[in-house]
């Protein structure tokens, strides 16, 4: 994929102080196009699909929600918390505004922890856009995999 | 029978008749096809071309004769046209927003498109090569732009009649059943033909 | 060579020319001068430039009336009365009017062009957005993450407004942002307390502007505000009312019913449930208390959903307390406040004891 000029526009809402306090982006200094371009190897490479990722934090989130913020144990394994916020935050790519609300995992088999919310999620599904490196709210393809235990996408032939 | 005699007036009649700038020379099809679904905006766009024509012909005529043919311009006659068309469609446009918002939205983009509608600055190409004088000019240009009106308000009169009555083919639906009913029309009108010469 | 000279220079001219006639067009027809808006009947007037629409001229002097579709004339929702110099109804404004508006002189203000003065009329609450420099009397730690701040108006001037509605703050720039940044917040105090604002904030992590209040905000600072806004407030019947919320979400319930009690509307009973994980998540309890002392149509309900201290508090998720403490709610009136997962939570259970939905309110926050 190519930096566009378009992606340079996304890119620079992405900064922190713009659409929200920390940015989307972490430490990582990388071009929007090759951030995502990176993960997007990642997950060809593990056979991963991005839906599945998606259903299943969605599927989590349900669980954890109207709990007036109370840590849940589900799966006998993952630690969720669900924050209720009000308001909306606007997506980079300008397709939106998704309810706030942040989602916090702890994994308690290998430690590990996930933070997301429905904009992240949107990010990861529209635009394989999983975060900066450094970023709180990264969704790291390949830790994802592991505190999920994903399976690869069985139609997908390995070559 | 030189030109120059002829009576405005029958410049005028033959403008809409024998010489329809749409049915026999085939100028400004594309939005003759475009918006001549119901007779409502046609009728709409039919009387801003006349209204354009009608102010641009003789300007124009003005601009060739008294401007580019002293100074040996006359292959500046296309630019020429065109700005003079542009300058007077913003004009009009605002002139129309003044005095009737009614109108106005009613045209709503035709009235910029004419800028780039082909009959006004075929009108304006044809009275110089017909070699009229000024006040033929003027009745040129407005025969020119009723006969554009009269041809589109028959055109849409008839498709929006054919939307109710008539099955069409799906293949010639739309554009193509038009292009048809036009050729139709440009027949009827050969009867015309031969009452008057203007060229 | 000359030939191309006089080529260019005969262009230019006319190009002058046209360019010279267009202004002088301009200047006669597209020239509508100033001309005078006058809103409610002498209520306000401003002086402005004619030839823009009604609903962007009334917006460049801050008079906001709603819209969808920022003017194009698809969504219908800028609609008011011009009582006087609107010119005929357009094509384009009727498929979004009823006969009767159409009677009443109502139009859409996007479409209507100021051309000469007019005479409108607007909803009362519109008249009342405005802009304040504010400056902060106090900020109070209610709980580890709500902050409740009351922001004191200039000298002179007051605000008006439903309980129930919101206002948008403003943060400066600070750190990071460079842009000034506004969200919305709940006015908690009661509309009689017209001098100043209460906000309650609650700190949101990586948000914009709670950040600034919770880090860089302190009493005495300067802060803008623009309000009321919201279609959130106390609705005029007889029936008995039950509000439910969390967190933040108390603000809007608490200048609801401290401006029943200023309007003495005693012949409603009212029951507020508030719910929180533990006791350090409770405020305004004693003030509460007080109130469901002093008169007896009010009930003040929290509910702890995780606290295994002894309390004298309700047990349990606020969903479930709310449906425990009824049988059937045909007859109730509700007004929730909180997280938009709270929101459709509650609403499940209300309707599940026969709530009408229509009955339901609570505040979208757009």
């Amino acid at each position: 994929m190519k930096q566009t000029p378009e992606l340079d526009r996304i890119q620079r809402k992405m900064q922190p102080g713009v659409l929200t306090l920390k940015g989307f982006l972490g430490h990582d200094d990388r071009k929007l196009a090759d951030i995502i371009d990176a993960d997007r190897q990642t997950m060809l490479a593990m056979h991963l699909d991005v839906a599945q990722i998606v259903a299943k934090l969605q599927d989590l989130a349900e669980r954890g929600v109207d709990l007036m913020e109370q840590e849940v144990l589900v799966d006998n394994r993952y630690l969720i918390r669900v924050r209720d916020d009000r308001g909306k935050i606007a997506s980079p790519w300008g397709d939106g505004l998704f309810e706030k609300g942040d989602v916090d995992l702890v994994d308690q088999k290998t430690g590990k922890t996930l933070k997301w919310n429905r904009l992240t999620l949107r990010l990861i599904q529209k635009h394989d856009f999983f975060g900066g490196y450094g970023s709180e709210y990264r969704i790291d393809p390949e830790s994802v995999r592991e505190i999920l235990d994903l399976e690869p996408v069985a139609d997908e032939p390995q070559v | 029978m030189d030109i120059q005699t002829v009576h405005p007036f029958v410049i005028f009649f033959a403008a809409i008749t024998t010489n329809n700038i749409l049915l026999t020379n085939f100028l400004g099809m594309c939005s003759f096809l475009a918006v001549s679904k119901d007779l409502k905006s046609s009728l709409g766009l039919g009387a801003a071309v006349i209204f354009v024509s009608t102010c641009t012909a003789p300007i124009n005529w003005l601009v060739y004769h008294k401007l580019l043919v002293p100074y040996e311009l006359e292959y500046l006659q296309y630019i020429a046209f065109i700005i003079v068309i542009a300058a007077f469609t913003q004009i009009i446009e605002m002139v129309i927003e003044r005095v009737s918002t009614l109108l106005y939205l009613t045209l709503g983009i035709f009235l910029p498109l004419i800028t780039v509608n082909c009959a006004i600055l075929g009108c304006a190409l044809f009275l110089v090569i017909r070699q009229y004088t000024f006040m033929q000019s003027i009745a040129y240009g407005m025969g020119a732009g009723t006969g554009w009106a009269l041809a589109i308000a028959a055109l849409a009169g008839i498709r929006s009649r054919m939307e109710k009555k008539s099955k069409v083919i799906p293949e010639l639906e739309g554009a193509g059943i038009a292009l048809v009913i036009t050729g139709i029309i440009a027949m009827a009108f050969i009867g015309f033909s031969g009452i008057v010469r203007i060229n | 060579m000359t030939s191309i000279i006089t080529a260019v220079l005969v262009l230019s001219a006319l190009s002058g020319i046209l360019t010279l006639l267009l202004l002088i067009a301009e200047f006669f027809f597209a020239n509508y001068g100033e001309c005078t808006i006058d809103v409610n009947k002498g209520e306000k007037s401003f002086k402005v430039e004619g030839g823009a629409n009604l609903l962007m001229t009334l917006a460049s002097q801050k008079l906001f009336l709603p819209s969808g579709c920022g003017g194009r004339g698809s969504c219908g929702t800028c609609k008011c009365r011009v009582l006087e110099g609107a010119g005929p109804l357009l094509p384009t404004e009727m498929p979004y009017l009823s006969d009767e508006e159409k009677t009443s002189n109502v139009r859409l203000s996007c479409q209507v062009k100021v051309r000469n003065d007019i005479r409108i009329e607007v909803p009362e609450e519109l008249l009342s957005i405005k802009e304040f420099e504010t400056v902060i009397e106090s900020i109070t730690d209610f709980t580890h993450d709500i902050k409740g701040l009351r922001f004191k108006l200039p000298e002179g001037t007051t605000i008006r407004f439903k309980a129930g509605q919101f206002a948008n703050l403003f943060s400066r720039p600070y750190d990071d942002v460079k842009e000034e940044t506004s969200r919305a917040y709940s006015i908690s105090s009661a509309p009689s307390d017209n001098k100043a604002l209460e906000l309650v904030i609650r700190y949101v992590p990586n948000g914009m502007v709670t950040t600034y209040v919770f880090n860089h905000l302190k009493a005495g600072d300067k802060a803008r505000l623009i309000g009321p806004f919201g279609e959130f407030f106390l609705r005029d019947s007889d029936r008995e009312i039950i509000c439910i919320a969390g967190g933040s979400g108390l603000a809007p319930i608490r200048s609801i019913i401290l401006d029943m009690i200023d309007r003495g509307i005693s012949n409603r009973k009212a029951t507020f449930f508030f719910g929180a994980v533990s006791q350090r998540d409770l405020y305004y309890v004693d003030e509460f208390k007080a109130i469901e002392k002093a008169h007896p149509w009010f009930r003040f309900v929290p509910a702890l959903s995780k606290d295994d201290s002894d309390h004298p508090y309700e047990n349990g998720l606020i969903t479930d307390v709310v449906a425990r403490n009824y049988d059937s709610m045909n007859e109730l009136e509700a007004y929730l406040c909180g997280s938009p997962g709270m929101i459709g939570a509650c609403c499940k259970v209300l309707i599940s004891k026969g709530m009408p939905e229509d009955r339901i309110y609570f505040d979208k926050f757009s």
